[in-house]
């Protein structure tokens, strides 16, 4: 069960991984906005994959509200990001 | 624990990372805005609700239940930020006019892109970041 731990968690290492890259390199805004939800989403899974390994809960309300507030600045980061954008 | 349940978690969080290794690959090598906009959205949501039910095999039900609805919240949210993301990619011409089959967003914006008094814009965030900004400048 260890090594499907370890695999699982080189994957989400891979993936985070990639997703920083596309977070720097972005060509604009909103590719960095798309970025950083994605990378919101690793980090609730490799919480996720904590709780499974120590069959722990105490983490699961803090998954919850990292995925919350996520949700609100990919929101609000994307219509600010419109605003500056259009008013050049 | 039984070893089905084990066997069967250890299989779901697997695809769950896979697909998640899979969306991010996608976000790095796919073309344009639009495009990775699909990548970021579907195979994450898919590898966090696979994972999160494989790590609800492993503990209690109270736990299990919290997992399930941080999976539904998930599943509510990634479609709002997908669509508010591209909305606001086309409002800045970072999707490509020629690749479109069919424009519908185009007949629902005025051609000058410019606030019109009367409020024709039928997109709410447009409409309020206008008043917002005219307000501040």
């Amino acid at each position: 069960m260890t090594a499907v731990f370890v695999a699982v968690l080189g994957m989400l290492g891979a993936a985070t991984v990639l997703t920083v890259f596309r977070l720097v390199r972005g060509p604009s805004t909103l590719d960095r906005v798309v970025a950083l939800d994605v990378y919101v989403v690793l980090t609730v899974v490799a919480t996720g994959v904590y709780v499974a390994y120590y069959r722990d809960g105490s983490n699961v309300s803090l998954m919850a509200a990292v995925a919350l507030v996520g949700f609100v600045g990919s929101v609000a980061v994307a219509r600010l990001a419109v605003r500056r954008e259009r008013h050049r | 624990m039984s070893t089905a349940a084990e066997v069967g978690s250890a299989v779901l969080m697997l695809l769950g990372a896979l697909s998640c290794l899979l969306g991010a690959i996608g976000l790095v090598r796919l073309p344009d805005l639009p495009a990775r906009l699909q990548a970021a959205t579907k195979p994450q949501t898919l590898g966090l609700a696979l994972v999160l039910l494989g790590a609800a095999l492993r503990v209690e039900l109270v736990t299990a239940a919290t997992l399930m609805l941080v999976v539904l919240f998930q599943v509510i949210t990634a479609p709002v930020v997908s669509q508010l993301v591209g909305r606001a990619a086309y409002r800045v011409g970072a999707v490509r006019g020629d690749d479109l089959v069919v424009d519908e967003l185009a007949e629902h914006l005025p051609e000058d892109r410019e606030p019109d008094p009367a409020g024709g814009d039928d997109l709410g965030a447009g409409a309020g970041g206008r008043t917002g900004r005219d307000g501040t400048s």
